[in-house]
């Protein structure tokens, strides 16, 4: 019996921060396998050989994309990038191990490279994130009040993650990634879902967050929104940039309990310190919104990826 | 006074708010840890300082619930310290206060 084989082929650069639209086109080209049909085997075959460099945030979501083909039923195989870094990010995730369907679930990687695959349904270990700690700790371009701060709320993101993505469906797979590809380079750190990216409940419990957004006169929101009157709010509800943004600044309803979902209002805070060299990119649906201490987001909207990527990026160490 | 020292009496890593949430949790550090000592001892000092950081979960499901527990007195019987990472003791204490308020 003859089986079919699809090609993905993955190349250049994938990088959310320097080219959003060029990169969620080419993760997009996951969502282009159909659904499997029959007993005949059929491959996906990962083309990765002329990629030259890729994100945290980009690694992540392949590794996701290749489980989530893996569990429909596809043999996946594929290649390996010929260069660094690109190749060495791949190596270091054993993403080998990923498309033969022996990566492990916890924390793996080397040294300067762990990567978490867990599933929801499981119970949290701090150490899923211990890898960031780290990592902050040998820089000397932030406070120590600054990676404790960024420590706690990435952690209070993989909570939100494991409670929230997959609501209301079976548990799914989530991963937790952090890299620093050597001492004076970029760190990053990512949390990666393929699940129900912002949910219907968020997108409900908006309508009071702007409310009060209003009544406490923080006329940036409106401005930003570009929405004048209180009626018309609800059609910008329907927004994926609407829904991320808010939840970035932590509106909350007057019944929420205070401490709950504080993880990317967290991250903001931080990143949004004078003093803070980071950046924070929260992507899903088909927006995203980036922070960083110097400017507030623009609505935007770019083809839709599936699920929620979170993502802090700290620049190479200015002491080195 | 007694001394918990929450890096070498319960973990280095503490985790998120309740048990089923998974490993060292707030739940769990209030239940087995706290409350027995506040059963035998008038003064519990609660030291944050070697642990790798707290989630605000944690940090509420320890300080938040254990002064809705207890009520006033806990400002005067459980009390936060951080000598070198003085605004863990301060996030503690707030989140005591917070409790109170509740």
């Amino acid at each position: 019996m003859r089986g079919s084989r699809f090609t993905i082929r993955m190349a250049g650069i994938l990088d959310f921060g320097f080219a959003e639209l060029e990169t969620r086109m080419k993760l997009s080209r996951f969502e282009g396998i159909p659904l499997r049909q029959g007993n005949r085997r059929q491959t996906v075959y990962v083309r990765l050989d002329e990629l030259q460099y890729v994100d945290a945030s980009s690694l992540l979501y392949i590794v996701a994309q290749v489980d989530r083909l893996s569990a429909l039923g596809y043999q996946v195989l594929g290649n390996y990038p010929k260069r660094n870094p690109a190749r060495w990010m791949f190596n270091e995730a054993d993403f080998r191990g990923h498309m033969q369907g022996r990566a492990g679930v916890g924390v793996t990687g080397g040294n300067r490279l762990k990567i978490t695959r867990k599933s929801s349904g499981d119970q949290l270990n701090p150490e899923d994130w211990l890898a960031l700690h780290q990592f902050l700790a040998t820089r000397g371009d932030i406070t120590e009040d600054q990676q404790e701060a960024l420590y706690q709320a990435f952690g209070e993101c993989v909570e939100n993650v494991r409670q929230h993505a997959f609501v209301g469906r079976a548990p799914g797979m989530w991963y937790a990634v952090a890299v620093s590809p050597h001492p004076s380079g970029p760190c990053q750190a990512a949390v990666v879902d393929l699940g129900v990216g912002v949910p219907g409940s968020v997108r409900k419990t908006n309508t009071d967050r702007v409310k009060d957004a209003y009544a406490e006169g923080l006329a940036f929101v409106a401005r930003i929104l570009g929405v004048e009157e209180l009626g018309k709010l609800a059609d910008r509800l329907r927004d994926d940039w609407t829904c991320l943004f808010l939840a970035c600044h932590g509106k909350r309803t007057r019944t929420a309990d205070e401490e709950r979902g504080t993880g990317l209002s967290g991250l903001r805070e931080v990143v949004s310190d004078p003093a803070s060299v980071s950046t924070l990119r929260v992507m899903s649906g088909n927006a995203s919104v980036a922070w960083a201490r110097t400017a507030e987001p623009k609505p935007n909207r770019w083809p839709r990826l599936r699920g929620t990527i979170v993502c802090l990026e700290l620049p190479p160490d200015a002491r080195d | 006074m007694h001394v918990i020292d929450i890096a070498r009496d319960f973990s280095p890593t503490p985790g998120g708010r309740y048990r089923h949430d998974g490993v060292w949790s707030g739940e769990q550090f209030r239940e087995d840890i706290l409350l027995p000592a506040l059963a035998q001892h008038e003064k519990v000092v609660v030291d944050l300082d070697d642990a790798v950081g707290f989630t605000t979960s944690f940090l509420d499901e320890v300080f938040g619930a254990i002064a809705r527990q207890l009520g006033k007195s806990v400002l005067e019987r459980v009390i936060p310290r951080a000598a070198r990472r003085p605004r863990r003791a301060e996030k503690a204490r707030q989140y005591l206060e917070r409790g109170l308020s509740k």
